[in-house]
């Protein structure tokens, strides 16, 4: 079974994002990590061929520094990386990443997609669904856990009311969610294998991307704002009922 | 002379921050320096990933990388605040493979190299008796002083809790109950590598105290301005990161010098030691004083930072003795004596 997982180098989440306000891009300028996300994408992926056979390949889009994160999936386990750099795509639209990356999977032998729910930069949320769109499969989204019979895919999937259990046939793509395992540290043998292990920087023209039209040829920011404050919490202060308050409150929300 | 760091080097660095960031904390470091069991998982995650053996030779199931390989390990230990089993481990693999002969080389470096059987560091004392750093499960010691290495198996000893003005790292007495082995190899330079190692954990403890000192220059607010606005603070800030980055610069240097350059190990090793162990008193000692009230708390991690600086400066040759070791390798008067681990 062959795994392609897509990933992101996004700058460090433990330090706030800025926006270039001449471009509307975000800043890359400062400390750039493997998104936290696309870590589980990568343990997801390895578990599977692990219990199935195969290899994960990674697929990434992004400058050159998103080297840096394709050795580090490759330094957890991933067989092969795959780096799309290319200047007419910084600042690319979400449709448009998600065709670079469904071309650059066409590319590879893969039962199964497995990416991060969103972007911890951009947060768009859609680009897996677009992959598999362009991809023509199916897409198995919010996955908390996953299993692969045959060619039957199993993934209990999270939604706000429950948990569903969702089948398809393979191949599918695959979101998972923080939390669907715990991601390993590369080993010092994995660290010093990555820069042994084949990379592929195809250019769009590799890709047939010439129709792609740009980086955003189907959105335009036109403005960039700070996110309104979050309103203050409510403090209920106990006077023998706060327990049930706050039990009445997480029930509404359905935390519990 | 190259002194910046290649891709493998960059991603070693990265690979053991993810790992002390995730799996270790200054609460972690205090509820280990009051006899809790953090540190077991902590080592077991080392060694699962496989970092015990990065600077033994492949030929005992080591990586076989470099003095720079192991000094970026441990200043990010250092800036951690991860206890002394690395290090200790570390440096006996160091000491037993340039010191040691091939029986000892063959019995101890591939448990050492896996970490299966960890080697801990320790002083030996005039009277026989030793001083070791996390000690407790190790399966042998190192007892280095007067000039001397003694390798004592762990049914060959006794250890009894001891107390250390390092809250971050258990200290033992270890009191010899059976045979001892020497290292009579070449000490000197594998101790001096052992020194440069040490000298790494120095400027990661120093770093994490100048980082907490500009997260509260920035964030603290008096008279209506971050404090770190008033020159007051601000150069000492700046004074803080020319003693961290002078300290780097010696370390790193002294890290190539011991693999490059062996025969200018003696000098190259007692500056970065010095650089480090001046350097980081000074910086934890200023970082304390940036925080203000809050610094001097026992809740604060300030004082864990300038306990360790204080611990493992004095370690493996106080500042005066290596100084008089440099001032000896210019030629200006003083014996070299290998410093003794006190």
């Amino acid at each position: 079974m062959n795994v392609v997982v897509c990933i992101k180098q996004v700058p460090d989440p433990n330090s706030p994002g800025q926006l270039d306000p001449s471009t509307h891009l975000l800043k890359r300028d400062g400390e750039l990590v493997l998104d936290p996300g696309d870590e589980f994408g990568v343990e997801a992926g390895l578990q599977l061929v692990e219990k199935h056979g195969g290899q994960v390949t990674v697929v990434s889009m992004g400058p050159e520094r998103g080297l840096d994160a394709v050795r580090k999936a490759l330094a957890m386990g991933a067989a092969k990386g795959v780096l799309i750099s290319d200047d007419s795509l910084r600042g690319s639209d979400a449709l448009t990443t998600a065709k670079v990356l469904a071309a650059a999977i066409r590319k590879q032998d893969f039962d199964v997609v497995i990416t991060a729910t969103e972007s911890t930069d951009g947060y768009t949320g859609v680009v897996p669904q677009m992959i598999a769109g362009l991809l023509d499969i199916p897409a198995v989204t919010f996955a908390k856990s996953v299993s692969v019979e045959g060619d039957k895919l199993t993934a209990q999937r999270q939604t706000e009311t429950g948990i569903e259990v969702v089948e398809a046939t393979l191949p599918v793509v695959l979101s998972v969610t923080a939390g669907v395992n715990e991601p390993r540290y590369p080993s010092l043998k994995g660290i010093m294998g990555a820069k042994q292990k084949p990379l592929d920087r195809p250019g769009p023209a590799d890709l047939n991307l010439e129709d792609v039209g740009g980086a955003s040829t189907g959105q335009r920011i036109t403005a960039i704002d700070s996110a309104p404050e979050r309103a203050a919490g409510e403090i209920i202060k106990d006077e023998g009922e706060a327990a049930k308050r706050i039990v009445d409150f997480l029930a509404d929300k359905k935390v519990i | 002379m190259r002194f910046d760091l290649d891709d493998d080097q960059r991603a070693v660095r990265d690979g053991i921050d993810s790992l002390c960031r995730s799996a270790w904390s200054p609460a972690s470091a205090r509820r280990h320096g009051a006899g809790d069991d953090d540190a077991a998982a902590l080592w077991r995650e080392l060694v699962a990933a496989g970092w015990p053996g990065i600077a033994v030779a492949q030929a005992y199931g080591g990586q076989g990388l470099g003095t720079v390989e192991l000094t970026l390990v441990c200043e990010t230990m250092g800036r951690a605040l991860a206890p002394g089993m690395f290090f200790g481990n570390a440096a006996v693999a160091a000491l037993v493979e340039g010191a040691g002969d091939d029986d000892q080389r063959q019995r101890w470096l591939p448990g050492f190299a896996s970490g299966e059987a960890r080697g801990a560091l320790g002083s030996l004392q005039p009277d026989g008796t030793g001083l070791a750093l996390d000690a407790e499960g190790a399966a042998a010691l190192v007892l280095v002083g007067g000039g001397r290495a003694m390798l004592v198996a762990a049914g060959d000893c006794q250890l009894e809790p001891a107390a250390g003005v390092d809250l971050t790292r258990r200290l033992s007495s270890v009191t010899l109950t059976g045979g001892t082995d020497e290292l009579r190899g070449d000490l000197g330079t594998a101790l001096e590598r052992v020194e440069v190692a040490l000298s790494a954990e120095l400027v990661g403890v120093a770093q994490r105290a100048l980082d907490l000192a500009l997260d509260q220059a920035r964030s603290r607010q008096q008279f209506g301005r971050p404090i770190g606005a008033y020159q007051a603070v601000s150069h000492r800030c700046a004074d803080m990161l020319l003693d961290v980055e002078s300290a780097r610069s010696a370390v790193l240097a002294a890290a190539w010098t011991a693999d490059h350059s062996p025969q200018a190990l003696p000098f190259a090793a007692s500056v970065a030691k010095v650089s480090a162990a001046q350097g980081a008193w000074r910086v934890t000692t200023a970082s304390l004083q940036v925080h203000g009230g809050i610094g001097f708390t026992w809740e604060h991690d300030c004082h864990l930072l300038l306990r360790r600086a204080v611990a493992s400066g004095h370690l493996l040759g106080s500042p005066e003795a290596h100084l008089d070791r440099v001032a000896a390798a210019r030629g200006l008067g003083g014996a070299a004596a290998v410093p003794t681990a006190q």
